[in-house]
């Protein structure tokens, strides 16, 4: 117990000791670059306090942005999770399936989820225009890990829980469900970073007013880029809660699978 | 020809190409200077003076050869003066200033456009009063287009809710129903017009006011006065041929564009191009406003009046259009 707690100090304080020297680094190239498009981090945090106490250029607070993304985010998410993952079932389980789609599957996997954005715009409205790009872009990453999961199921699991007279949906339930679980939540952790990515460029092109890649956006076109820097920081340190919560889920459905040190 | 001599020739070959195909090159090995100018998407109706002077060969006839890279509106153009990409650019004369203020070194030139500020909505709406309330798509928060609907909104007591997005996107929400109305250039509003079934609630919503400019970085105005004065000279020429050859101009523009000229012919009735002197009065008011908005801070301008006078330099207009008598 005391071991685990030292080493949390530990990852803690090399952590600290890092974004310490990330600082000094960035500070001393801004002030080597001499330019007021490349600020320092005593101006960004300075737009924060900016930001946080006066709002936006349009008066909406950093907070509403924050929501608005984290929601178009994780709505799009969810429903890639949920169709990637059943989809991903299926052609893992039938290969014939995957046989027969994958002039389709395939070509479609390889299409930016940015490419998607004009369609978008003219087929969708509002927050389904935003939920479909993020799904767009979570949604291969996951099921490519589920198809792929899958066929990491050792077939002598399979052919056991069969000698023991197991019906075909228990042992998809009980034994290959679990056992590509821990491929799953990783194609789940892409893409989640794949959806952020993906609202960032959707809300830059514009058509709602809240969300983190409006406001950077506003603020480019201000030429204000200690505010770009806030948006652009404050999408960092969302995603990396999201996905630490993801490794949290992870790390408790799965303890069994510790990771392998040499 | 002997082994020896066919790889001589392709290298030499190789060599020329090398060196022409790359267009600055290319272009000093015609004698030319080449310029790479920031444009903007659908602009071609304000910018015509650019568009006749490279269709006509006015920018060849002063030894220019002009790269023009395409962006979404005049912050993207101010953003990529600001990196030293393009040293030449059009775009807002407010945004160019904004720019100004924030640290971008650029000089404004002349003017290309006066007006350029329609407003079209709905039919059933017929009032600025009835605006009130409604989403009117704007192609960004640091565009003039942007200012002028904040213009008028205070000038009529009103509030409405700007809807940001690429001006070409901006058509599509209108046709859509998610916008009531939008503001922008022209022949994009002139299109709503045209062919959605909107009409022009304001053909201007600042009557008179200065639109856009043309901006070079300071550095080449400083160095290379003489690759200025020419090139404003081209674009004069392309004013002229403007006023003596409307309907041929009208044609060149609506085939770049792919619209009815028709189309093109309604935009001109909302915009001047023909005034190359800036107006100031107008320029210094949109820069109150953006500083009332919180746009543009007022400690990075001081003084709006002094602060426009110093960003521009009519020097190389006069003596163009002396030249041009």
């Amino acid at each position: 117990m005391r071991a685990a707690a030292l080493r949390s100090a530990r990852v803690v304080g090399l952590n600290l000791m890092v974004i310490a020297l990330a600082w000094l680094v960035w500070q001393a190239m801004a002030q080597a670059a001499g330019s007021s498009f490349f600020p320092g981090p005593a101006s960004v945090v300075d737009a924060y306090r900016e930001i946080l106490a006066e709002g936006d250029v349009q008066g909406y607070q950093l907070w509403s942005h924050i929501w608005a993304s984290l929601v178009r985010v994780l709505v799009g998410f969810a429903a890639a999770a949920v169709t990637g993952v059943a989809l991903g079932m299926v052609l893992g389980l039938k290969p014939a399936v995957y046989d027969a789609t994958k002039s389709i599957l395939e070509p479609v996997r390889f299409i930016p989820p940015i490419a998607w954005i004009p369609l978008a715009i003219v087929l969708l409205s509002g927050f389904t225009r935003y939920a479909f790009i993020i799904w767009i872009g979570a949604f291969f990453p996951i099921l490519v890990a589920t198809m792929a999961g899958i066929h990491r199921v050792s077939p002598l699991l399979v052919e056991v829980s069969k000698s023991f007279g197991a019906r075909r949906p228990f042992i998809i339930l009980r034994v290959v469900t679990p056992g590509a679980l821990p491929e799953i939540v990783a194609g789940m952790r892409i893409g989640l970073g794949v959806g952020w990515m993906c609202i960032v460029a959707a809300e830059m092109i514009g058509g709602e007013n809240v969300g983190l890649g409006r406001l950077m956006m506003n603020y480019a076109d201000l030429l204000r880029v200690d505010m770009v820097i806030v948006g652009m920081i404050t999408i960092g340190v969302i995603g990396y809660i999201t996905n630490e919560i993801l490794i949290l889920v992870e790390q408790r459905l799965f303890a069994w699978r510790r990771a392998i040190k040499v | 020809m002997n082994r020896r001599g066919f790889l001589l020739g392709c290298g030499a070959m190789g060599a020329t190409g090398l060196v022409l195909g790359h267009p600055r090159r290319a272009a000093l090995a015609q004698g030319k200077t080449t310029i790479r100018l920031g444009d903007i998407i659908a602009a071609d109706v304000v910018y015509v003076a650019p568009v006749l002077a490279a269709e006509k060969g006015f920018f060849a006839e002063e030894g220019l050869e002009v790269k023009r890279g395409v962006y979404a509106n005049g912050p993207a153009v101010t953003q990529h003066m600001a990196s030293g990409e393009v040293e030449v650019g059009m775009a807002a004369t407010f945004v160019l200033l904004t720019a100004k203020a924030q640290g971008v070194d650029l000089t404004l030139v002349m003017s290309l456009c006066k007006d350029n500020a329609p407003l079209a909505v709905r039919k059933d709406i017929k009032t600025f009063k009835d605006l009130n309330g409604k989403r009117v798509g704007t192609p960004g928060l640091g565009t003039v287009h942007d200012i002028n609907l904040n213009y008028v909104e205070k000038t009529h007591g009103i509030t409405v809710k700007h809807v940001y997005g690429k001006i070409t996107d901006l058509l599509t929400y209108f046709e859509k129903g998610e916008i009531d109305g939008l503001v922008g250039w022209e022949p994009i509003v002139g299109e709503a017009v045209y062919r959605l079934d909107a009409h022009y609630l304001a053909k201007s919503m600042r009557p008179g006011s200065e639109s856009q400019a043309l901006a070079v970085s300071s550095k080449l105005a400083r160095e290379n006065p003489d690759v200025v004065y020419r090139l404003v000279r081209a674009y004069l020429k392309g004013i002229r041929y403007f006023e003596q050859h409307f309907d041929d101009t009208v044609n060149i523009v609506a085939r770049r564009l792919q619209k009815p000229p028709d189309m093109i012919r309604l935009a001109y009735g909302q915009v001047t191009v023909t005034k190359p002197y800036i107006e100031r009065a107008s320029t210094q008011e949109a820069i109150e406003i953006a500083i009332e908005q919180k746009k543009v801070r007022k400690e990075a301008v001081g003084d709006p009046a002094a602060f426009v006078e110093k960003a521009i330099d009519e020097s190389f207009l006069r003596k163009a259009e002396a030249s041009l008598k």
